[in-house]
């Protein structure tokens, strides 16, 4: 399970590392971009965990 | 830059990510795409024990690892006399495997557009690679 979950947050911030450098030259606008872009990415994941799991449990 | 330049940047980066980049002039965002997808690339293998690149046991999975040229025939070469256990679970590592190849789908796609770029408009490409 904790591999499962060390593994999407490594996706998700490759993912958002990769898909922030494209189009943009400037370090620091890319780093922003892509600590916003990880932060929606890991916490939509997370919210959809979640709402799997209560679905799960409520059925 | 001529289209055979164009398409050159896109194949270099569809064999190796980042050298298309590289041959462009952009030699900090080469690194940047070649560290970054090179280690996903490793570390999915590592997970399914260097194991699941393979074409005969994930051909649907093979699909994306072939958008990783270099890498993806080394590990195919490599891995190949690497015997199969019973209990081995992939699935992970196939998983962060595959990831890397289809981010090398966009980082072919941003070599090409600045390639393209840098066709269109010589000056601003070579103040933006100077930067």
């Amino acid at each position: 399970m904790i591999r499962w979950f060390l593994a999407l947050v490594t996706v998700c911030f490759v993912i958002a590392l990769v898909c922030s450098a494209i189009r943009k030259e400037d370090p620091k606008e890319i780093a922003r971009a892509g600590a916003t872009l990880f932060a929606y990415l890991a916490g939509g994941t997370l919210v959809f965990c979640v709402i799997l799991f209560v679905v799960m449990e409520v059925l | 830059m001529s289209s055979a330049r164009l398409f050159l940047s896109v194949f270099l980066t569809w064999l190796v990510p980042g050298l298309g980049h590289y041959s462009i002039g952009r030699r900090g965002k080469a690194a940047y795409f070649f560290v970054l997808l090179v280690a996903l690339y490793v570390t999915g293998m590592a997970l399914a024990e260097f194991r699941n690149v393979s074409i005969e046991r994930h051909p649907y999975f093979s699909l994306a690892y072939g958008f990783m040229g270099l890498p993806t025939l080394v590990a195919l070469v490599a891995t190949a006399p690497l015997r199969v256990e019973n209990d081995l679970n992939p699935d992970l590592g196939c998983l962060l495997t595959a990831v890397a190849g289809l981010l090398n789908v966009l980082v072919m796609i941003d070599a090409y557009t600045i390639a393209e770029d840098s066709r269109s408009h010589p000056a601003a490409a070579g103040a933006a690679s100077a930067s």
